[in-house]
Protein backbone atom coordinates (compact mmCIF):
# COMPACT_ATOMS: atom_id res chain seq x y z
CA UNK A 1 0.00 0.00 0.00
CA UNK A 2 1.22 3.68 -0.94
CA UNK A 3 1.33 5.37 2.48
CA UNK A 4 1.94 8.33 0.98
CA UNK A 5 1.86 9.97 -2.91
CA UNK A 6 2.26 12.54 -4.61
CA UNK A 7 0.74 13.26 -8.13
CA UNK A 8 2.09 15.56 -10.54
CA UNK A 9 2.78 18.47 -7.50
CA UNK A 10 4.14 21.96 -9.20
CA UNK A 11 5.67 24.72 -7.30
CA UNK A 12 6.83 27.85 -8.75
CA UNK A 13 8.70 30.61 -7.58
CA UNK A 14 8.90 33.25 -9.71
CA UNK A 15 10.52 32.04 -12.68
CA UNK A 16 12.09 29.23 -10.48
CA UNK A 17 10.41 26.01 -11.46
CA UNK A 18 11.11 24.79 -7.60
CA UNK A 19 8.64 21.64 -8.38
CA UNK A 20 8.05 20.43 -11.42
CA UNK A 21 5.45 18.07 -11.95
CA UNK A 22 6.62 15.60 -9.66
CA UNK A 23 4.76 12.26 -9.13
CA UNK A 24 6.02 10.04 -6.43
CA UNK A 25 5.62 7.44 -3.93
CA UNK A 26 6.91 5.27 -0.88
CA UNK A 27 5.14 2.36 0.15
CA UNK A 28 4.37 1.43 3.72
CA UNK A 29 6.90 0.29 5.65
CA UNK A 30 9.72 1.52 2.92
CA UNK A 31 12.56 4.04 3.40
CA UNK A 32 12.89 6.29 -0.02
CA UNK A 33 15.81 8.59 -0.45
CA UNK A 34 15.54 11.84 -1.95
CA UNK A 35 18.68 12.97 -3.51
CA UNK A 36 19.77 15.78 -6.01
CA UNK A 37 22.50 19.13 -6.41
CA UNK A 38 21.27 21.64 -4.49
CA UNK A 39 18.61 23.25 -5.70
CA UNK A 40 17.14 20.74 -6.92
CA UNK A 41 13.81 21.23 -5.38
CA UNK A 42 13.67 18.59 -2.47
CA UNK A 43 13.12 20.35 0.71
CA UNK A 44 10.22 21.96 -1.34
CA UNK A 45 9.06 19.03 -2.10
CA UNK A 46 8.90 18.38 1.35
CA UNK A 47 7.55 21.47 2.38
CA UNK A 48 4.70 20.99 0.05
CA UNK A 49 4.24 17.54 1.32
CA UNK A 50 4.12 18.72 4.86
CA UNK A 51 1.48 21.44 4.54
CA UNK A 52 4.02 24.39 5.16
CA UNK A 53 3.18 25.98 1.25
CA UNK A 54 0.40 24.75 -1.18
CA UNK A 55 0.81 23.42 -4.56
CA UNK A 56 0.05 25.34 -7.78
CA UNK A 57 -1.35 22.02 -8.92
CA UNK A 58 -0.92 18.57 -8.20
CA UNK A 59 -2.15 16.47 -4.75
CA UNK A 60 -0.80 14.63 -1.98
CA UNK A 61 -2.32 11.59 -0.44
CA UNK A 62 -1.55 10.19 3.18
CA UNK A 63 -2.83 6.93 3.12
CA UNK A 64 -5.20 7.07 0.57
CA UNK A 65 -6.52 9.83 1.74
CA UNK A 66 -6.24 13.52 -0.38
CA UNK A 67 -4.11 15.71 2.28
CA UNK A 68 -3.13 18.62 -0.38
CA UNK A 69 -3.79 22.06 1.30
CA UNK A 70 -4.07 20.90 4.65
CA UNK A 71 -2.30 22.75 7.99
CA UNK A 72 0.49 21.03 9.50
CA UNK A 73 -0.69 20.51 12.34
CA UNK A 74 -3.65 18.93 10.81
CA UNK A 75 -1.42 16.51 9.16
CA UNK A 76 0.48 15.85 12.05
CA UNK A 77 -3.04 14.53 13.87
CA UNK A 78 -3.40 12.24 10.72
CA UNK A 79 0.17 10.60 10.64
CA UNK A 80 2.49 12.69 8.96
CA UNK A 81 5.83 14.37 11.08
CA UNK A 82 9.13 16.16 9.22
CA UNK A 83 12.28 17.38 10.81
CA UNK A 84 14.12 20.05 9.35
CA UNK A 85 17.38 20.68 7.19
CA UNK A 86 18.36 23.22 9.59
CA UNK A 87 17.44 21.92 13.12
CA UNK A 88 13.97 23.58 14.48
CA UNK A 89 13.21 22.57 18.04
CA UNK A 90 12.10 24.77 21.26
CA UNK A 91 15.06 26.53 22.50
CA UNK A 92 14.43 27.31 25.52
CA UNK A 93 12.90 24.20 27.12
CA UNK A 94 14.90 21.44 28.07
CA UNK A 95 14.82 18.44 25.80
CA UNK A 96 12.57 16.37 27.84
CA UNK A 97 10.11 19.25 28.01
CA UNK A 98 10.52 19.33 23.66
CA UNK A 99 9.46 15.74 23.70
CA UNK A 100 6.36 16.08 26.37
CA UNK A 101 4.90 18.69 24.55
CA UNK A 102 4.77 16.76 20.96
CA UNK A 103 3.90 13.57 22.89
CA UNK A 104 1.08 15.69 24.89
CA UNK A 105 -0.23 17.63 21.39
CA UNK A 106 -0.50 14.60 19.77
CA UNK A 107 -1.98 12.09 22.80
CA UNK A 108 -4.54 15.55 22.69
CA UNK A 109 -3.81 15.68 26.65
CA UNK A 110 -3.16 19.33 26.73
CA UNK A 111 -5.21 20.82 29.29
CA UNK A 112 -4.61 23.09 32.57
CA UNK A 113 -4.91 19.87 35.07
CA UNK A 114 -2.51 17.66 33.16
CA UNK A 115 0.88 17.82 35.03
CA UNK A 116 4.51 18.15 33.45
CA UNK A 117 5.18 16.14 35.69
CA UNK A 118 2.69 13.06 34.20
CA UNK A 119 4.25 10.04 34.54
CA UNK A 120 3.12 8.50 32.05
CA UNK A 121 3.75 10.92 29.18
CA UNK A 122 7.64 11.17 30.96
CA UNK A 123 7.99 7.79 31.05
CA UNK A 124 7.32 7.86 27.40
CA UNK A 125 9.40 10.66 26.37
CA UNK A 126 12.59 9.06 27.82
CA UNK A 127 12.18 5.80 26.58
CA UNK A 128 12.46 7.54 23.05
CA UNK A 129 15.03 9.70 24.15
CA UNK A 130 16.92 6.52 24.96
CA UNK A 131 16.57 5.31 21.90
CA UNK A 132 18.51 8.07 20.42
CA UNK A 133 21.46 8.40 22.75
CA UNK A 134 19.79 11.54 23.86
CA UNK A 135 18.43 10.57 27.84
CA UNK A 136 21.60 11.53 29.43
CA UNK A 137 20.89 15.05 28.28
CA UNK A 138 17.23 15.32 28.97
CA UNK A 139 16.90 17.59 32.05
CA UNK A 140 19.74 19.86 29.10
CA UNK A 141 18.33 23.02 27.20
CA UNK A 142 19.49 22.62 22.82
CA UNK A 143 21.92 25.26 23.43
CA UNK A 144 24.19 23.06 25.37
CA UNK A 145 23.85 20.43 23.08
CA UNK A 146 26.85 19.50 20.19
CA UNK A 147 24.87 20.23 16.84
CA UNK A 148 24.47 16.25 16.23
CA UNK A 149 22.73 15.98 19.49
CA UNK A 150 20.08 18.85 18.27
CA UNK A 151 19.37 17.18 14.80
CA UNK A 152 18.81 13.84 16.57
CA UNK A 153 16.14 15.83 18.92
CA UNK A 154 14.80 17.24 15.97
CA UNK A 155 14.53 13.51 14.52
CA UNK A 156 13.22 12.67 18.39
CA UNK A 157 10.47 15.41 18.10
CA UNK A 158 9.25 14.47 15.23
CA UNK A 159 8.96 10.39 16.03
CA UNK A 160 7.45 10.92 19.16
CA UNK A 161 4.18 12.37 17.50
CA UNK A 162 3.41 8.54 16.90
CA UNK A 163 3.92 8.95 12.85
CA UNK A 164 2.93 7.07 10.57
CA UNK A 165 5.36 9.00 8.09
CA UNK A 166 8.02 10.71 9.08
CA UNK A 167 9.44 13.30 6.51
CA UNK A 168 13.77 13.72 6.97
CA UNK A 169 15.69 16.73 5.88
CA UNK A 170 19.07 15.78 5.79
CA UNK A 171 19.25 14.70 9.32
CA UNK A 172 22.79 13.80 8.91
CA UNK A 173 24.11 17.35 7.98
CA UNK A 174 27.85 17.88 9.13
CA UNK A 175 27.54 15.47 11.97
CA UNK A 176 30.46 13.78 12.94
CA UNK A 177 30.94 10.07 11.75
CA UNK A 178 29.86 8.65 15.18
CA UNK A 179 26.59 10.29 15.08
CA UNK A 180 26.07 9.99 11.59
CA UNK A 181 26.29 5.93 12.47
CA UNK A 182 23.77 6.49 15.58
CA UNK A 183 21.09 8.45 12.83
CA UNK A 184 21.60 5.84 10.74
CA UNK A 185 20.61 3.61 13.18
CA UNK A 186 17.74 5.80 13.84
CA UNK A 187 16.84 5.74 10.31
CA UNK A 188 16.69 2.00 10.15
CA UNK A 189 14.72 1.55 13.25
CA UNK A 190 12.36 3.47 12.55
CA UNK A 191 11.71 1.60 9.67
CA UNK A 192 12.50 -1.77 10.76
CA UNK A 193 11.34 -2.18 14.62
CA UNK A 194 8.99 0.94 14.64
CA UNK A 195 7.02 0.56 11.53
CA UNK A 196 7.38 3.84 10.86
CA UNK A 197 7.25 4.61 6.66
CA UNK A 198 10.37 6.89 5.73
CA UNK A 199 10.84 9.73 2.99
CA UNK A 200 14.41 10.82 3.68
CA UNK A 201 16.59 13.90 2.03
CA UNK A 202 20.11 13.25 2.04
CA UNK A 203 23.19 14.49 0.43
CA UNK A 204 25.44 12.09 2.45
CA UNK A 205 24.93 8.94 -0.99
CA UNK A 206 26.73 6.21 2.05
CA UNK A 207 24.01 6.92 4.38
CA UNK A 208 21.60 6.89 1.25
CA UNK A 209 22.93 3.64 -0.07
CA UNK A 210 23.12 1.59 3.15
CA UNK A 211 19.31 2.95 4.38
CA UNK A 212 17.16 2.85 1.18
CA UNK A 213 14.73 0.53 -0.24
CA UNK A 214 14.62 2.71 -3.25
CA UNK A 215 16.04 6.16 -4.40
CA UNK A 216 14.22 8.97 -6.47
CA UNK A 217 16.83 11.45 -7.82
CA UNK A 218 15.45 14.91 -8.37
CA UNK A 219 17.31 17.16 -10.61
CA UNK A 220 15.81 20.79 -11.54
CA UNK A 221 12.62 20.42 -10.33
CA UNK A 222 11.76 17.04 -11.63
CA UNK A 223 12.01 13.47 -11.24
CA UNK A 224 15.56 11.97 -13.04
CA UNK A 225 15.54 8.97 -11.95
CA UNK A 226 13.82 6.34 -9.36
CA UNK A 227 15.08 2.90 -8.59
CA UNK A 228 17.01 0.24 -5.72
CA UNK A 229 20.06 1.54 -5.10
CA UNK A 230 21.90 -0.35 -7.53
CA UNK A 231 19.81 0.83 -10.48
CA UNK A 232 20.17 4.32 -9.75
CA UNK A 233 24.08 4.13 -9.16
CA UNK A 234 24.20 2.55 -12.85
CA UNK A 235 21.81 5.15 -14.19
CA UNK A 236 23.87 7.17 -16.96
CA UNK A 237 21.84 10.17 -16.34
CA UNK A 238 22.09 10.49 -12.87
CA UNK A 239 26.04 10.40 -13.15
CA UNK A 240 25.73 12.79 -15.15
CA UNK A 241 24.43 15.11 -12.78
CA UNK A 242 26.20 14.08 -10.07
CA UNK A 243 30.02 14.37 -12.15
CA UNK A 244 29.45 16.48 -14.87
CA UNK B 1 21.44 18.09 41.22
CA UNK B 2 22.05 18.08 45.35
CA UNK B 3 21.37 21.84 45.44
CA UNK B 4 17.72 20.58 43.79
CA UNK B 5 16.37 19.77 46.92
CA UNK B 6 18.00 22.71 49.14
CA UNK B 7 16.53 24.97 46.58
CA UNK B 8 13.07 24.00 46.88
CA UNK B 9 13.45 24.25 51.10
CA UNK B 10 14.65 27.77 50.38
CA UNK B 11 11.80 28.65 48.11
CA UNK B 12 9.10 26.85 50.06
CA UNK B 13 10.52 28.60 53.17
CA UNK B 14 10.60 31.94 51.34
CA UNK B 15 7.02 31.53 50.14
CA UNK B 16 5.93 30.96 53.74
CA UNK B 17 7.65 33.68 55.23
CA UNK B 18 5.74 36.15 52.81
CA UNK B 19 3.01 34.38 53.39
CA UNK B 20 3.09 34.75 57.43
CA UNK B 21 4.27 38.54 56.46
CA UNK B 22 1.12 39.41 54.55
CA UNK B 23 -0.87 37.84 56.71
CA UNK B 24 0.11 40.23 59.86
CA UNK B 25 0.08 43.75 57.11
CA UNK B 26 -3.06 45.13 59.07
CA UNK B 27 -1.06 45.39 61.81
CA UNK B 28 0.93 47.73 60.46
CA UNK B 29 -1.48 50.28 60.53
CA UNK B 30 -3.99 51.56 57.24
CA UNK B 31 -1.82 53.02 55.09
CA UNK B 32 0.22 50.22 55.12
CA UNK B 33 -2.70 47.72 54.71
CA UNK B 34 -3.93 50.09 51.52
CA UNK B 35 -0.44 49.50 49.90
CA UNK B 36 0.29 46.28 50.59
CA UNK B 37 -3.40 45.69 49.06
CA UNK B 38 -2.81 47.77 46.15
CA UNK B 39 0.65 46.33 45.47
CA UNK B 40 -1.17 42.24 45.51
CA UNK B 41 -3.69 43.43 43.22
CA UNK B 42 -0.98 45.00 40.18
CA UNK B 43 1.11 41.92 41.22
CA UNK B 44 -1.80 39.81 40.22
CA UNK B 45 -2.46 41.86 37.14
CA UNK B 46 0.91 41.81 35.82
CA UNK B 47 1.38 38.08 36.73
CA UNK B 48 -1.41 37.27 34.34
CA UNK B 49 0.07 39.85 32.24
CA UNK B 50 3.01 37.30 31.60
CA UNK B 51 1.35 34.19 31.24
CA UNK B 52 0.54 35.71 27.93
CA UNK B 53 3.98 37.98 27.87
CA UNK B 54 6.91 35.88 29.62
CA UNK B 55 5.33 32.39 28.82
CA UNK B 56 3.13 32.48 25.43
CA UNK B 57 5.55 35.51 24.11
CA UNK B 58 2.58 37.84 23.08
CA UNK B 59 3.47 41.61 24.61
CA UNK B 60 0.45 43.11 25.48
CA UNK B 61 0.21 46.38 25.48
CA UNK B 62 -3.53 47.02 26.28
CA UNK B 63 -4.01 44.76 29.04
CA UNK B 64 -5.43 47.25 31.60
CA UNK B 65 -8.47 46.83 29.52
CA UNK B 66 -9.30 43.85 30.79
CA UNK B 67 -8.84 45.03 34.69
CA UNK B 68 -11.22 47.51 33.93
CA UNK B 69 -13.42 45.60 32.63
CA UNK B 70 -13.40 43.22 36.03
CA UNK B 71 -13.55 46.49 37.58
CA UNK B 72 -16.50 48.13 35.47
CA UNK B 73 -18.32 44.76 35.60
CA UNK B 74 -18.62 44.68 39.44
CA UNK B 75 -19.33 47.85 39.91
CA UNK B 76 -22.40 48.56 37.52
CA UNK B 77 -23.95 45.01 38.74
CA UNK B 78 -23.47 46.28 42.09
CA UNK B 79 -24.77 49.96 41.66
CA UNK B 80 -27.14 50.13 38.33
CA UNK B 81 -28.71 46.55 38.73
CA UNK B 82 -28.28 45.59 42.72
CA UNK B 83 -26.09 42.69 42.85
CA UNK B 84 -24.47 41.27 45.83
CA UNK B 85 -20.76 40.85 46.03
CA UNK B 86 -20.23 37.39 45.02
CA UNK B 87 -22.74 37.82 42.25
CA UNK B 88 -21.13 40.74 40.94
CA UNK B 89 -17.48 39.10 41.11
CA UNK B 90 -18.68 36.15 39.57
CA UNK B 91 -19.97 38.37 36.69
CA UNK B 92 -17.34 40.13 36.75
CA UNK B 93 -14.95 37.41 35.87
CA UNK B 94 -17.43 36.11 33.12
CA UNK B 95 -17.07 39.67 31.66
CA UNK B 96 -13.63 39.19 31.68
CA UNK B 97 -13.17 36.11 29.86
CA UNK B 98 -15.80 37.24 27.09
CA UNK B 99 -14.32 40.36 26.21
CA UNK B 100 -10.53 37.75 26.53
CA UNK B 101 -12.26 36.00 24.31
CA UNK B 102 -13.47 38.16 21.33
CA UNK B 103 -10.50 40.58 21.69
CA UNK B 104 -8.23 37.85 22.04
CA UNK B 105 -9.83 36.25 18.65
CA UNK B 106 -9.07 39.81 17.14
CA UNK B 107 -5.20 39.81 17.86
CA UNK B 108 -4.03 36.77 18.30
CA UNK B 109 -3.40 36.32 14.63
CA UNK B 110 -0.57 39.32 14.90
CA UNK B 111 2.57 39.00 16.79
CA UNK B 112 5.25 41.23 17.76
CA UNK B 113 4.68 44.83 16.99
CA UNK B 114 1.12 44.17 15.58
CA UNK B 115 -0.25 42.43 18.02
CA UNK B 116 0.90 45.43 20.93
CA UNK B 117 -0.34 48.10 19.02
CA UNK B 118 -3.69 46.30 18.39
CA UNK B 119 -3.92 45.80 21.86
CA UNK B 120 -2.93 49.16 22.78
CA UNK B 121 -5.84 50.36 20.32
CA UNK B 122 -8.17 48.12 22.19
CA UNK B 123 -7.14 49.76 25.57
CA UNK B 124 -7.48 53.51 24.15
CA UNK B 125 -10.86 52.08 22.29
CA UNK B 126 -12.54 51.13 25.63
CA UNK B 127 -11.40 53.84 27.18
CA UNK B 128 -12.83 56.57 24.95
CA UNK B 129 -16.18 54.71 25.89
CA UNK B 130 -15.75 54.86 29.52
CA UNK B 131 -15.30 58.08 29.50
CA UNK B 132 -17.96 59.09 27.24
CA UNK B 133 -20.65 56.48 28.18
CA UNK B 134 -23.00 58.16 30.45
CA UNK B 135 -24.29 54.34 31.81
CA UNK B 136 -20.28 53.85 32.80
CA UNK B 137 -20.33 57.31 34.98
CA UNK B 138 -18.60 59.07 32.39
CA UNK B 139 -15.59 60.53 33.28
CA UNK B 140 -16.33 60.61 37.22
CA UNK B 141 -16.41 56.80 36.44
CA UNK B 142 -18.50 55.02 39.36
CA UNK B 143 -17.97 55.73 43.06
CA UNK B 144 -19.25 55.62 46.75
CA UNK B 145 -19.88 51.57 46.49
CA UNK B 146 -19.98 50.36 50.00
CA UNK B 147 -16.60 47.71 50.68
CA UNK B 148 -17.38 44.31 52.01
CA UNK B 149 -17.55 43.70 55.57
CA UNK B 150 -16.94 47.76 55.98
CA UNK B 151 -13.63 47.67 57.53
CA UNK B 152 -10.52 47.79 55.36
CA UNK B 153 -8.28 45.32 57.33
CA UNK B 154 -10.98 42.14 56.69
CA UNK B 155 -11.73 43.18 53.37
CA UNK B 156 -7.80 43.20 52.91
CA UNK B 157 -7.57 39.46 54.33
CA UNK B 158 -10.22 38.63 50.99
CA UNK B 159 -7.89 40.21 48.42
CA UNK B 160 -5.06 38.32 50.00
CA UNK B 161 -7.22 35.29 49.98
CA UNK B 162 -8.22 35.64 46.33
CA UNK B 163 -4.85 36.57 45.44
CA UNK B 164 -2.94 34.00 46.33
CA UNK B 165 -5.51 31.30 45.34
CA UNK B 166 -4.86 33.10 41.79
CA UNK B 167 -1.51 33.09 41.96
CA UNK B 168 -1.75 29.14 42.66
CA UNK B 169 -3.76 28.59 39.82
CA UNK B 170 -1.73 30.63 37.43
CA UNK B 171 1.08 28.76 39.02
CA UNK B 172 -0.59 25.12 38.38
CA UNK B 173 -1.35 26.30 34.66
CA UNK B 174 2.74 27.10 34.36
CA UNK B 175 3.42 23.93 35.36
CA UNK B 176 0.61 22.35 33.47
CA UNK B 177 0.73 20.78 29.57
CA UNK B 178 -0.75 23.91 28.57
CA UNK B 179 1.43 25.74 30.00
CA UNK B 180 4.10 23.85 28.20
CA UNK B 181 2.05 24.36 24.93
CA UNK B 182 2.20 27.82 25.48
CA UNK B 183 5.66 27.96 26.04
CA UNK B 184 6.70 26.16 23.11
CA UNK B 185 4.51 28.71 20.89
CA UNK B 186 6.81 31.16 22.78
CA UNK B 187 9.99 29.52 21.44
CA UNK B 188 8.90 28.57 18.16
CA UNK B 189 5.14 29.08 16.88
CA UNK B 190 6.31 27.38 13.60
CA UNK B 191 7.71 24.59 15.13
CA UNK B 192 4.44 24.30 16.99
CA UNK B 193 2.49 23.73 14.26
CA UNK B 194 4.41 20.67 13.29
CA UNK B 195 3.73 19.16 16.37
CA UNK B 196 0.33 19.52 15.76
CA UNK B 197 -0.07 22.59 17.97
CA UNK B 198 -3.08 25.00 16.89
CA UNK B 199 -0.83 28.32 17.49
CA UNK B 200 -3.79 30.35 17.27
CA UNK B 201 -5.68 28.55 19.32
CA UNK B 202 -2.95 27.79 21.83
CA UNK B 203 -2.24 31.72 22.17
CA UNK B 204 -6.28 32.46 22.80
CA UNK B 205 -5.84 30.11 25.34
CA UNK B 206 -3.51 32.31 27.06
CA UNK B 207 -5.20 35.43 26.66
CA UNK B 208 -8.69 33.86 27.70
CA UNK B 209 -6.75 32.91 30.98
CA UNK B 210 -5.01 36.08 30.98
CA UNK B 211 -7.43 38.73 30.82
CA UNK B 212 -10.01 36.71 33.54
CA UNK B 213 -6.95 37.49 35.81
CA UNK B 214 -6.35 40.32 34.86
CA UNK B 215 -10.54 41.26 35.33
CA UNK B 216 -10.14 39.48 39.07
CA UNK B 217 -7.87 42.05 39.85
CA UNK B 218 -9.35 45.29 38.78
CA UNK B 219 -12.57 43.79 40.36
CA UNK B 220 -11.27 43.58 43.80
CA UNK B 221 -9.73 46.92 43.25
CA UNK B 222 -13.03 48.27 42.48
CA UNK B 223 -13.59 47.25 46.49
CA UNK B 224 -10.46 48.51 47.84
CA UNK B 225 -11.10 52.10 46.32
CA UNK B 226 -14.91 52.17 46.26
CA UNK B 227 -14.73 53.32 42.93
CA UNK B 228 -13.70 53.19 39.26
CA UNK B 229 -12.83 55.35 36.68
CA UNK B 230 -11.62 55.54 33.20
CA UNK B 231 -8.60 55.89 34.20
CA UNK B 232 -7.53 52.94 35.17
CA UNK B 233 -8.05 51.73 31.45
CA UNK B 234 -5.14 54.29 30.13
CA UNK B 235 -2.55 52.90 28.50
CA UNK B 236 -0.21 54.21 31.40
CA UNK B 237 -2.26 51.64 33.90
CA UNK B 238 -1.19 49.15 30.80
CA UNK B 239 2.33 49.97 30.79
CA UNK B 240 2.37 49.44 34.21
CA UNK B 241 1.82 45.67 33.94
CA UNK B 242 4.60 45.69 31.80
CA UNK B 243 7.10 47.52 33.56
CA UNK B 244 6.43 45.60 36.70
CA UNK B 245 7.11 42.09 35.05
CA UNK B 246 10.27 43.88 33.56
CA UNK B 247 11.07 45.22 36.97
CA UNK B 248 10.45 41.51 38.52
CA UNK B 249 11.81 39.10 36.06
CA UNK B 250 9.56 37.89 32.89
CA UNK B 251 11.16 34.39 33.10
CA UNK B 252 10.31 33.57 36.46
CA UNK B 253 6.98 32.97 38.25
CA UNK B 254 7.06 35.37 41.17
CA UNK B 255 9.25 37.83 38.80
CA UNK B 256 6.16 40.21 38.14
CA UNK B 257 5.10 39.79 41.99
CA UNK B 258 8.40 41.08 43.12
CA UNK B 259 8.13 43.83 40.28
CA UNK B 260 4.82 44.46 41.53
CA UNK B 261 5.70 45.16 45.56
CA UNK B 262 9.45 46.94 44.31
CA UNK B 263 7.10 49.26 41.77
CA UNK B 264 4.30 50.09 44.62
CA UNK B 265 6.83 50.70 47.53
CA UNK B 266 9.04 53.06 45.61
CA UNK B 267 6.20 54.68 43.92
CA UNK B 268 4.62 55.40 47.82
CA UNK B 269 7.92 56.57 49.12
CA UNK B 270 8.81 58.65 46.43
CA UNK B 271 5.62 60.17 46.69
CA UNK B 272 5.42 61.37 49.79
CA UNK B 273 9.42 62.37 49.31
CA UNK B 274 8.77 64.77 46.28
CA UNK B 275 6.57 66.12 43.60
CA UNK B 276 8.71 64.66 40.68
CA UNK B 277 8.09 61.63 42.21
CA UNK B 278 7.09 60.16 38.50
CA UNK B 279 10.82 61.65 37.11
CA UNK B 280 12.13 59.68 40.35
CA UNK B 281 10.79 56.12 39.75
CA UNK B 282 10.98 56.41 35.94
CA UNK B 283 15.04 56.69 36.57
CA UNK B 284 15.16 54.29 39.73
CA UNK B 285 13.20 51.88 37.23
CA UNK B 286 15.12 52.22 34.09
CA UNK B 287 18.43 51.51 35.92
CA UNK B 288 16.98 48.33 37.36
CA UNK B 289 16.01 47.24 33.73
CA UNK B 290 19.07 48.25 32.72
CA UNK B 291 21.22 46.18 34.94
CA UNK B 292 19.11 43.53 35.75
CA UNK B 293 18.11 42.52 32.55
CA UNK B 294 16.34 39.48 33.55
CA UNK B 295 14.40 41.48 36.59
CA UNK B 296 15.34 41.27 40.13
CA UNK B 297 14.12 38.20 40.44
CA UNK B 298 15.68 36.32 37.88
CA UNK B 299 18.65 38.28 38.46
CA UNK B 300 18.51 36.87 42.25
CA UNK B 301 18.02 33.45 41.10
CA UNK B 302 20.66 33.29 38.74
CA UNK B 303 22.83 34.71 41.28
CA UNK B 304 22.28 31.74 43.93
CA UNK B 305 22.45 29.46 41.47
CA UNK B 306 25.79 30.27 40.86
CA UNK B 307 27.03 30.01 44.34
N1 LIG C 1 10.42 30.46 -0.65
C1 LIG C 1 11.10 30.49 -1.80
N2 LIG C 1 11.07 31.58 -2.60
C2 LIG C 1 11.75 31.63 -3.76
N3 LIG C 1 12.51 30.63 -4.21
C3 LIG C 1 12.60 29.51 -3.48
C4 LIG C 1 11.91 29.39 -2.23
N4 LIG C 1 12.19 28.18 -1.70
C5 LIG C 1 13.01 27.58 -2.58
N5 LIG C 1 13.27 28.36 -3.64
C6 LIG C 1 14.08 28.01 -4.80
O1 LIG C 1 13.59 26.78 -5.29
C7 LIG C 1 14.67 25.95 -5.70
C8 LIG C 1 14.62 24.64 -4.95
O2 LIG C 1 15.01 24.88 -3.59
P1 LIG C 1 15.01 23.76 -2.48
O3 LIG C 1 15.33 24.40 -1.18
O4 LIG C 1 13.76 22.99 -2.56
O5 LIG C 1 16.23 22.86 -2.95
P2 LIG C 1 16.91 21.63 -2.20
O6 LIG C 1 16.87 20.50 -3.18
O7 LIG C 1 16.31 21.37 -0.89
O8 LIG C 1 18.40 22.14 -2.07
P3 LIG C 1 19.49 21.85 -0.91
O9 LIG C 1 20.07 20.53 -1.23
O10 LIG C 1 20.46 22.95 -1.06
O11 LIG C 1 18.77 21.86 0.41
C9 LIG C 1 15.94 26.74 -5.46
O12 LIG C 1 16.29 27.37 -6.68
C10 LIG C 1 15.54 27.77 -4.45
O13 LIG C 1 16.28 28.95 -4.58
MG1 LIG D 1 16.97 21.41 1.07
Amino acid sequence: MKALETRNLRKYFGNVRAVDGVSIHVDQGEIVSLVGPNGAGKTTLLNLISGLIKPDSGEVYLMGEDITGKSPNQLVSKGLARCFQISNVFEDLTVLENLLVAIHSISGTISMTKRLDDSEAVEKAMKILKEFNLDVKAHLTPKELSHGDRKLLDVAIAYSLNPKVILLDEPTAAMSYREKKTTVGVIKKLRDQLRVTVLLVEHDLDVVYEVSDRIVVMHQGQILSVGTPEEVREDPKVKEVYLG
Amino acid sequence: MQSESEEVSFEQIAIAVGIILLALVPLAGRHMTHLVASALLLSLAATSFNLLFGYTGLLSFGHALFWGVGGYTLAVMMSRFGLGYVESFVMAVIMSAVFGAVIGFLCVRHTRIYFAILTLAFGQMFYGVAVKWDFLGGSDGIYGLPRPFNTLELYYYVILAITLASLFILYKITRSSLGLSFMAVRDNAFRAKFIGLDVSRVRLTSFIISSIFSGVAGALYVLLETAISPETMLWTHSAEFVFVTLLGGPRVFLGPLVGGFIYSFLADVAMSATEYWLLVIGVVLVAIVLFFPHGVLGYFLKWREKR
